[in-house]
């Protein structure tokens, strides 16, 4: 009944306040986290090579990948969804096999690993034959990638293991950059304005019809 | 000009009428309320720092309820208005034929639309208002490509709303509509990409205009002019194809 006898731009107003307290509060229970970290170990012992991909769905920020057990390493930037980003990889003249693929939501990044089959002779002039491309830094016997990304884009990592290698151990992190969220908080002093914004000028109108009806 | 002015206030006369049936409680704002709420929670769940994604992941999900909303509501509604009667008051009003007809897609599409997709964009944008700020026009040309999806959606609905005997059927057929719809642009990409067909994964990336500005800015697809201009064009054509036939079919 009192739904019905306020007007559309208050019932609006009011669904948006408590549209911002419920997205707040769902915010702070469950949301958003800026940096995580993923790990893994690949078998290489039946692969010419193996990849590494991470991508970004949501938001900007810098992918760190260290490989161990490489001989030579190269990455590539890659853009798109997570089922078209790997047609990137794939376009290098590799084929991808045995993917396994998660997702980290509350991150917003979808990672995972697979198997190369290609050309050894290929494999080895990656860098030269494709501009896009890039050979990882060495540091001891670890090869580490450090990228800024677009939300969007990612990074594929070729690894070719070295001869004495069955296993490819990697570790990654990414973190997000530039991302702010409104507290609980400020969200509820901000949805009280936004309900009293929608209520004042009913409130108002109502106030002033009784006014007229007293004076007449 | 005083002709004109009056007509203008009789219209809006009108569509204020026509709004207080489709924007009704407690249907609308039950709708609302869960949109704003539950739509805003998706911007919360993901660390979203684009103006493009944080309305992406909003209105994504959001534009499904928009569109059944405008089905059963908004077009169904235009049946109800035949069936009951109501319409003949409308056409009593010295308002031209086509003046209502636009008046009806104002008031059960346009408004509707503006405001279901409004509320929890508005959620989130208050939410994440640092990350709004700084791309504005992304938040903004996104929402109104989700808001010219939605009217090309509820022109159609109306189109079939004219043509169907009862509310019931206008619903059902606009909502298998939006099914096939969408079937068909997956369709479409999927035997695109097989076959390596490039025109029919243009006409896919086409069909949904704010899938097509999200590949633009994210970068996925090189986009050409016509790939965004389908869904505005047949949504100008189903809008000027319903005003016509609503002319037609209500001749004084």
């Amino acid at each position: 009944m009192m739904a019905a006898s306020l007007p559309v731009y208050t019932r609006i107003a009011l669904a948006v306040a408590v549209g911002i307290v419920l997205a707040s509060l769902i915010g702070d229970l469950f949301g958003a986290k800026t940096e995580t970290a993923f790990n893994g170990a690949i078998d290489v012992s039946e692969a010419d090579a193996a990849l590494i991909a991470a991508l970004s769905t949501a938001s900007s920020g810098t992918i760190e990948v260290v490989v161990e057990g490489a001989r030579s390493v190269y990455y590539l930037e890659i853009a798109g969804s997570p089922l078209t980003a790997l047609n990137q990889v794939t376009a290098l003249g590799v084929q991808v096999e045995r993917q396994r693929f998660l997702y980290d939501v509350r991150a917003g990044l979808g990672y995972g690993d697979a198997l190369l089959k290609a050309d050894p002779a290929l494999l080895a002039v990656l860098p030269r034959v494709s501009a896009n491309v890039e050979e990882a830094s060495k540091y001891g016997e670890l090869y580490v990638i450090r990228e800024p990304i677009e939300a969007g884009q990612g990074l594929a990592v070729i690894v070719l293991p070295a001869d004495d290698a069955y296993t490819i151990e990697y570790r990654g992190s990414f973190e997000v950059s530039g991302y702010y969220r409104m507290g609980f908080d400020t969200a509820v002093i901000a949805a009280v304005i936004v309900a009293m914004a929608g209520l004042a000028p009913y409130l108002a109108s109502r106030a002033l019809q009784n006014i007229r009806i007293v004076k007449s | 000009m005083t002709n004109k002015s009056s007509s203008a206030r009789r219209l809006l006369a009108i569509i204020s009428l026509d709004l207080s049936d489709t924007l009704r409680p407690p249907g609308f704002d039950a709708m609302i309320l869960l949109l704003a709420a539950l739509g805003g929670s998706l911007a919360v769940i993901q660390p979203l720092t684009e103006g493009y994604v944080i309305v992406f992941s909003v209105l994504e999900v959001t534009i499904i309820a928009v569109t059944i909303f405008l089905a059963l509501r908004g077009a169904a509604g235009i049946t109800s208005l035949i069936e009951n009667g109501v319409m003949n008051v409308y056409l009593s009003y010295p308002v031209s034929r086509e003046g209502i007809a636009l008046a009806l897609l104002v008031s059960r599409v346009l408004v509707p639309s503006i405001l279901l997709l409004g509320a929890p964009t508005l959620v989130a944008s208050v939410i994440l208002w640092r990350n709004v700020v700084e791309s504005l026009a992304e938040v903004l040309a996104m929402y109104t490509a989700y808001l010219v999806q939605a009217s090309f959606y509820g022109s159609v609905f109306a189109l079939i709303s004219l043509k169907a005997k009862t509310p019931g059927t206008s619903g059902v057929i606009s909502v298998a509509f939006y099914f096939v719809y969408n079937v068909a642009a997956i369709l479409l990409a999927q035997v695109g990409a097989s076959r390596g067909v490039e025109e029919l994964t243009q006409i896919a990336n086409s069909m949904v205009l704010h899938i097509a500005l999200y590949n633009m800015y994210s970068g996925a697809y090189n986009l050409e002019e016509w790939n965004l201009a389908f869904v505005p064009l047949a949504a100008g054509i189903t809008a000027s194809l319903f005003i016509a036939y609503f002319t037609a079919r209500f001749e004084p």
